[in-house]
C-alpha cells in the first residue's frame, strides 16, 4: 500500500480553503493534496469541517444559502471555482451518508445520470452502462432479474451499492464518500468497504468517516481535520501508528472526539 | 411507601379523568353529526320521490283533421288544459264547473298543460295521420299541495296502524301536522282519493330533481342547473389555482434566496388563506366585474374569485408538501450533475406531487361549499337553465340551497335538503379521494 502512496500524484490540490457559513467560520486555512487512484479518509470528531470541505470539492456548498468558499481548490491543475458546476459535478460521484435512491426502479437509478448527461446514445448503450455500474458496484448479481423494481425496496447495505452505481455510471476520475456507511450494519459495511478498496484500482477516493477502524482499513492515506483545522495528515500507517502530532494521537485513541 | 402509593393513585385517578373528557367530547361530537344526519336526511327524503297520476288523454279527432295533416302537433295551451280536463273528467266524473275543473287541475303540477304539450309534439307523425294513436296514458307529476296531503295521510294511516298495535295515542303530533290537510279543498281532497282509489297515483323515483334546473314549481325543480355551474366554477378555479399556486410553491420553496422580500411574500401568504371568503368575493367583484367587465353570474367569474380563495391554499399545502421531501433527494439530483430545475422538477415534485394534490383536492372541496363570494359577484340569480359554457349565467350547488331554504313552499326546502345531501356527498368523495391519494403514494414509497 505505501510503495503506491508515494509514487502518486496529487489529484485534488487544496490552497488556503476557508469556508464561512454566514458569519461563522467554518474551515480554517485548508491545505491538502489528494493523490491520483488513492484513498485518503478524512477523519476528526464531529462539527471538524470533514464534510464541509468534502462538499467544496464538488461545489455542492454552492447549493447552501450563505456559505461562502475563499482559497482553491483545484483538480487536475483546474480550479474548481473556475469550472461549471454542473458539469463539474458530473466528473465527480459523491455517496452520502444516508443511502437517497430515487423512489424509482433500479435500473432508472442508475440511468438518471447517464440520459441528463447524454453519455448513451440508445437504449442498448444505456443497458449496457447501468449493467457494468452494477457489476463495478458489487450488486449486479443479487438485482440483475429485478432491474424494474423500486429502488426503495432494496436494503440499506443494497440501497447504498445502488448509489455507489449510481455515481459510476457517470464514469468520474473521483468519487466523494460523505461516512457511506453510518447507516449499514457490519456486514454492508464489510462489503463496502470491499468495493472501496476495488474502486481504488480506478478512481481517486475521498471518504470522510468516523470510524477509525474504517479508515485504518480502507485508506492509503489520512487527513486529521479538528475545529476546521488540518492537524495532521500522511499516510494512514504512519498516523495510525506513529502520529507526529499530541491531538491526532489523543483523537486516535479516543481521548478527544 | 404510603404517601407515594397515594401519589401514584391519584395520578391513576387522572389519567382516567382524562380519558373520560376525551371520550366523552367525541361522544358529544358523535351525536350532533348524527342529529345533524337525521334532520337532513329525512327532510331529504321527500325530494327524492314525485307522486304522479296515470291519465288517459285522448285527442279529439278535430284536433287531428285540422293540425295533423304535415307533421307533429302543435297543442296551444288551452287546447292542452282542456285535454287534461278531460282526462281528469273521464276518472272523477264528468259535468264539473269551470271553478270545479280549475281545482281538480290544482291537483297536477302547473307544469302539465306545458308537459302534454311536448309530449303531443313529440308524438312520431306517422302514429297520427294512421289515427290509430288518438288515445294515450301519461303521468302526471302531482302539485306539492297534493303530494303534502298524500304524505300526511299515508303517514297518519301508519301511526294509526302503530296505534292499534300499541295502544298508544299520539295525539299533539297529529294535530300539527293536520295544517298539512288544509293545503287542499275539500273537494279536491275527495278528487284525490278518488284516484287514489282507482290505484292510479304511484310514487317515483324523483329522477326530474338530477335532469332539470331550477324552477318555480318544486316538483320540475332539479338541481342539474347548480351542478353543472359548480363543475364549470370548479374547473376554472382547479385551472387557474393550482398551476399558479404550484409554481409560487416551487419558486418560494427551491429557488427563491431567503430574504426580507419572501419573508414578506411568505407572511402575506399564510395571511391570505385566513382571509373570510367574502372580501375575495368583493375583490371580484370591484375587479372582475367592475374593471375587467367579466360577465355577471357566470360559472367563469365565479370560478376566478374562488381560484383567488384557493390560491392560498394550495400554495400552503403544496410548500409543505415539498419541504417533506427529504433533503437527500436534492443532494442526489445534484450530486449527479442535474441542474436545479432538472432536480425539483425530476425528483423534488413528482414526490411532493401526492401531498400537492391532496392540499388542491381539499382546496377545491372548500370552493364547492363556498356560497358568499359567489352571492358578490352575482350567481345568486333564478336561473332555469343549466349553463353550456362558462360564460352562461349560472348557479352553483351552495348557493341553490341557499335560495331554496329561504323558499316558503316546504317542497322547496326539502329540496334544499336533497341538494345539501347531494353536496355532502361530493365532499365526502372529494376528500375521500385525497385520502386514498395519500395511501397509494405513500405505499408506493415504502414498501
Amino acid at each position: 500500500m505505501s510503495s503506491r502512496a508515494k509514487a502518486a500524484s496529487a489529484k485534488i490540490r487544496a490552497r488556503a480553503v476557508n469556508v464561512y457559513y454566514g458569519d461563522k467560520q467554518a474551515l480554517f486555512q485548508v491545505a491538502l493534496e489528494v493523490p491520483h487512484r488513492q484513498v485518503t479518509a478524512l477523519i476528526g470528531p464531529s462539527g471538524c469541517g470533514k464534510s464541509t470541505f468534502l462538499r467544496c470539492i464538488n461545489r455542492m456548498n454552492d447549493v447552501i444559502e450563505g456559505c461562502r468558499v475563499e482559497g482553491q481548490i483545484a483538480i487536475d491543475g483546474d480550479d474548481v471555482a473556475t469550472l461549471d458546476p454542473v458539469a463539474l459535478r458530473a466528473r465527480i460521484g459523491m455517496v452520502f451518508q444516508k443511502p437517497n435512491p430515487f423512489p424509482k426502479s433500479i435500473y432508472d437509478n442508475v440511468a438518471y445520470g447517464v440520459r441528463i448527461h447524454a453519455l448513451a446514445r440508445n437504449k442498448k448503450e444505456t443497458d449496457e452502462i447501468v449493467r457494468e455500474s452494477l457489476v463495478r458496484a458489487g450488486l449486479e448479481r443479487e438485482v440483475a432479474d429485478r432491474l424494474d423494481d423500486s429502488a426503495i425496496a432494496l436494503s440499506g447495505g443494497q440501497q447504498q451499492r445502488l448509489c455507489i452505481a449510481r455515481a459510476i455510471a457517470l464514469q468520474p476520475d473521483i468519487i466523494l464518500m460523505d461516512e457511506p456507511c453510518s447507516a449499514l450494519d457490519p456486514i454492508a459495511t464489510a462489503r463496502i468497504e470491499n468495493l472501496i478498496a476495488e474502486l481504488s484500482q480506478n478512481y481517486t477516493i475521498v471518504i470522510v468517516t468516523h470510524s477509525m477502524q474504517q479508515a485504518a482499513r480502507v485508506s492509503h492515506r489520512t487527513v486529521f481535520f479538528h475545529l476546521g483545522r488540518v492537524v495532521e495528515s500522511g499516510l494512514t500507517t504512519q498516523i495510525f501508528t506513529k502520529p507526529r502530532r499530541k491531538q491526532t494521537e489523543r483523537y486516535i485513541t479516543g481521548r478527544i472526539g | 411507601m404510603l404517601t407515594t402509593d397515594a401519589r401514584l393513585r391519584r395520578r391513576y385517578r387522572a389519567e382516567r379523568r382524562y380519558r373520560f373528557y376525551g371520550k366523552a367530547a367525541i361522544a358529544f361530537a358523535v351525536c350532533f353529526l348524527a342529529l345533524f344526519f337525521v334532520s337532513i336526511v329525512s327532510r331529504a327524503l321527500p325530494a327524492f320521490s314525485q307522486y304522479e297520476v296515470l291519465l288517459q288523454v285522448t285527442l279529439p279527432q278535430s284536433l287531428l283533421k285540422t293540425e295533423g295533416a304535415g307533421g307533429a302537433l302543435d297543442l296551444s295551451e288551452g287546447d292542452a288544459r282542456r285535454l287534461i280536463d278531460a282526462a281528469l273528467a273521464q276518472e272523477l266524473g264528468g259535468g264539473a264547473s269551470a271553478r270545479e275543473r280549475r281545482a281538480r287541475r290544482a291537483l297536477l303540477t302547473p307544469l302539465a298543460a306545458l308537459d302534454l304539450k311536448q309530449k303531443v309534439a313529440n308524438l312520431p307523425a306517422s302514429s297520427l295521420l294512421s289515427l290509430r294513436l288518438h288515445s294515450f296514458a301519461l303521468s302526471f307529476a302531482l302539485s306539492s299541495s297534493s303530494e303534502r296531503v298524500l304524505r300526511y295521510q299515508k303517514n297518519k294511516r301508519q301511526k294509526d296502524k302503530r296505534q292499534k298495535d300499541n295502544g298508544q295515542a299520539d295525539e299533539e303530533r297529529a294535530d300539527e301536522d293536520a295544517a298539512a290537510l288544509d293545503a287542499l279543498s275539500e273537494t279536491q281532497r275527495d278528487a284525490l282519493a278518488k284516484l287514489e282509489s282507482k290505484g292510479l297515483v304511484a310514487k317515483r323515483f324523483n329522477l326530474a330533481f338530477f335532469t332539470r334546473s331550477d324552477s318555480r314549481v318544486p316538483s320540475a325543480a332539479g338541481i342539474r342547473g347548480a351542478l353543472v355551474g359548480s363543475f364549470w366554477a370548479l374547473l376554472t378555479a382547479f385551472l387557474l389555482a393550482f398551476p399558479l399556486g404550484v409554481l409560487t410553491a416551487v419558486h418560494l420553496e427551491e429557488l427563491a434566496p431567503r430574504n426580507r422580500l419572501s419573508a414578506i411574500i411568505e407572511v402575506a401568504i399564510y395571511n391570505l388563506a385566513a382571509v373570510p371568503s367574502i372580501v375575495f368575493g368583493l375583490l371580484g367583484l370591484v375587479v372582475f366585474l367592475n374593471w375587467w367587465q367579466l360577465p355577471r353570474s357566470a360559472a367563469l367569474t365565479g370560478g376566478m374569485v374562488l381560484a383567488l380563495m384557493t390560491l392560498p391554499v394550495i400554495v400552503v399545502t403544496a410548500r409543505s408538501a415539498l419541504k417533506a421531501v427529504p433533503e437527500g433527494i436534492r443532494n442526489a439530483g445534484l450530486a449527479l450533475g442535474a441542474s436545479h430545475c432538472q432536480t425539483v422538477l425530476h425528483h423534488v415534485l413528482p414526490q411532493a406531487m401526492p401531498g400537492i394534490l391532496t392540499g388542491a383536492i381539499i382546496g377545491m372541496a372548500r370552493a364547492l361549499g363556498e356560497t358568499a363570494p359567489l352571492l358578490m359577484i352575482g350567481m345568486v340569480a333564478f336561473i332555469a337553465q343549466a349553463p353550456n359554457t362558462p360564460l352562461d349565467p349560472a348557479t352553483a350547488l351552495p348557493v341553490q340551497i341557499f335560495l331554496w331554504a329561504d323558499h316558503p313552499d316546504p317542497a322547496f326546502s326539502s329540496r334544499a335538503a336533497a341538494a345539501i345531501l347531494v353536496m355532502l356527498l361530493f365532499l365526502v368523495a372529494m376528500n375521500a379521494t385525497a385520502v386514498l391519494l395519500r395511501q397509494v403514494f405513500e405505499k408506493r414509497r415504502q414498501p
